[in-house]
């Protein structure tokens, strides 16, 4: 399975990246109810054919795309909080001891509650819209990252988690307002600047999808960080990696035994692209550009490269 | 324990009912109007949710336990073993939303024919959210074919204007009362002396089937 970064750099797989970058596009954030609505099963049915064929159709409904991110959590041969026992995860009461014991996750668990986390803070900040506060969207988030053999402790412990799920919205939402307050305090040089003379057009591209959403840190980084198809050989590309992407569900369901072979589980390209993702970031550490060929393999990496920066800067 | 035998019992009949439908067609707000005649924008339902509301319905006092189950797609196994032994099964779905009638058919009736265990038990389909009338997107043309089609009730209401809400859950009940099974299974006598019935009906069954 091919990952990408996230804005927030964590490794995660592509697909759940497109289908986060569609359901913004379509206003998904601001739909009723998103994440809690069901889509039509047959609709759901057929989407998950064409994304395990790789293709990402347009004109899904949100409700849809929303339905198939839970699923694609559900469907992990192992829970995203399996690894942490009940008894922890039910001692934690404050947003603190909440994000602590997040932190004891193994990572590729933890880059995936954490982007899973910013995702259902990014439906709360539009809670006037969507009507989904963060105890609704933890609610319906919570049952899909455990596996629980007996029905019964799953219902209880569904309880649990939607509590620390809760916590950890409500924590990234308070560091997402504290850092907003000092983005405006050294509002200056735009990070994205510092890769400009790589990717023109990339970063064309990115501006303009910036400069359309509201001056949000929130906002805005989800969209830049997600990958961009901006120039033919990157269509290619995007449309062979996606391939690379097709069958997540199923590789999911036949999957390996613990949600980190999951993540190690590649095709060839894949884990070209997760080294070269590797190495982008240790670049961006020392500002370091990269060479226009490994661009062509991976626009979410020189994506990232500018974003680390910026991520790092609010976090 | 003496006196429980001696004294009036509280109920009549007991009868389970519950509750199923998709995710936000408004479950939990129909019982909540149902039982407490209060209307809220409530949270996703948990698992199963569950309320008792005593009716009195043709000179009969009934405690309703109405069990009402999570949407959510995670919770289907959980509450698949909610069906067992219900005397009524309530499908809602919303008026607005046609995806949330296609997938009665597609995924709800399923559940319902491979976890119901009541061969007897009577089905009742719901539109609910009739106030919104300008988006409807489901006729009650089509909800009435659908419900024939069935072989269970039918009604439209709103949990919100309160519209047919209680006919709702009387039309359900008085089903069942007249369904001489269901009535059995919810009767308090059954209840109380489950060991010293069970042979009682064990004659019954033999005398009045052949």
């Amino acid at each position: 399975m091919q990952c990408s970064y996230d804005r927030r750099g964590n490794s995660v797989p592509t697909i759940l990246l497109l289908m986060q970058r569609r359901l913004y596009e379509q206003g998904g954030l601001r739909a009723e109810g998103i994440f809690r609505i069901n889509a039509e099963n047959s609709q759901e049915e057929h989407l998950r054919e064409q994304l395990n064929d790789g293709v990402v159709p347009e004109g899904i409904d949100v409700h849809c795309l929303a339905g198939l991110i839970k699923a694609w959590f559900r469907e992990l041969p192992t829970g995203v909080l399996d690894s942490l026992s009940s008894e922890q995860v039910m001692q934690c009461q404050t947003e603190e001891e909440c994000g602590r014991l997040a932190r004891l996750l193994p990572p590729t668990e933890a880059a995936l509650l954490d982007w899973a986390i910013n995702l259902m803070a990014d439906v709360v900040q539009e809670e006037e819209q969507n009507k989904m506060n963060a105890r609704n969207v933890a609610t319906v988030f919570a049952p899909n990252m455990t596996q629980m053999a007996d029905p019964l402790t799953a219902l209880m412990y569904a309880v649990q988690v939607m509590n620390f799920l809760r916590m950890l919205i409500l924590r990234t939402l308070k560091e997402r307002r504290e850092s907003a307050v000092e983005d405006a305090a050294v509002s200056g040089a735009d990070p994205s600047d510092e890769d400009g003379h790589q990717s023109p057009q990339m970063h064309l591209a990115a501006c303009s999808e910036e400069a359309t959403e509201r001056a949000h840190v929130a906002e805005e980084a989800v969209s830049d960080s997600l990958p961009r198809i901006a120039t033919e050989e990157e269509e290619e590309e995007a449309a062979r990696s996606s391939h690379d992407d097709a069958a997540f569900f199923s590789e999911n369901a036949a999957g390996s035994s613990t949600g980190h072979e999951v993540h190690t589980k590649t095709g060839r390209s894949s884990s070209q692209n997760h080294r070269k993702g590797r190495k982008a970031k240790r670049e961006s550490t020392d500002r370091a550009s990269l060479p226009a060929e490994k661009l062509k393999g991976s626009s979410i990496v020189s994506r990232i490269n500018s974003k680390i920066e910026g991520v790092e800067a609010w976090r | 324990m003496d006196s429980s035998s001696s004294s009036q019992p509280e109920f009549d009949y007991l009868f389970k009912l519950l509750m199923i439908g998709d995710s936000g067609v408004g479950k939990s707000s129909l019982l909540l109007r149902f039982t407490l005649d209060s209307f809220e924008d409530l949270s996703p339902t948990i698992g199963v949710d569950f309320k008792v509301k005593m009716v009195t319905l043709g000179g009969k006092k009934l405690k309703l336990a109405i069990w009402d189950t999570a949407g959510q797609e995670r919770f289907r196994t959980l509450t698949s073993s909610y069906y067992r032994g219900a005397q009524g099964i309530i499908m809602v779905y919303d008026v607005t939303r046609r995806e949330t009638f296609t997938n009665l058919s597609d995924v709800w009736a399923r559940e319902i024919d491979l976890y119901s265990t009541n061969q007897d038990c009577i089905k009742m389909l719901v539109g609910n959210k009739v106030d919104k009338e300008s988006e409807r997107a489901v006729t009650k043309k089509e909800g009435l074919d659908v419900a024939r089609g069935y072989g269970c009730l039918f009604l439209e209401c709103s949990a919100k204007t309160r519209v047919n809400v209680e006919q709702c859950f009387e039309e359900l009940v008085l089903k069942i009362l007249d369904t001489p099974s269901l009535c059995a299974e919810g009767s308090a006598g059954v209840k109380k002396n489950i060991f010293k019935q069970k042979p009682a009906q064990a004659d019954a069954s033999t005398s009045s089937c052949c």
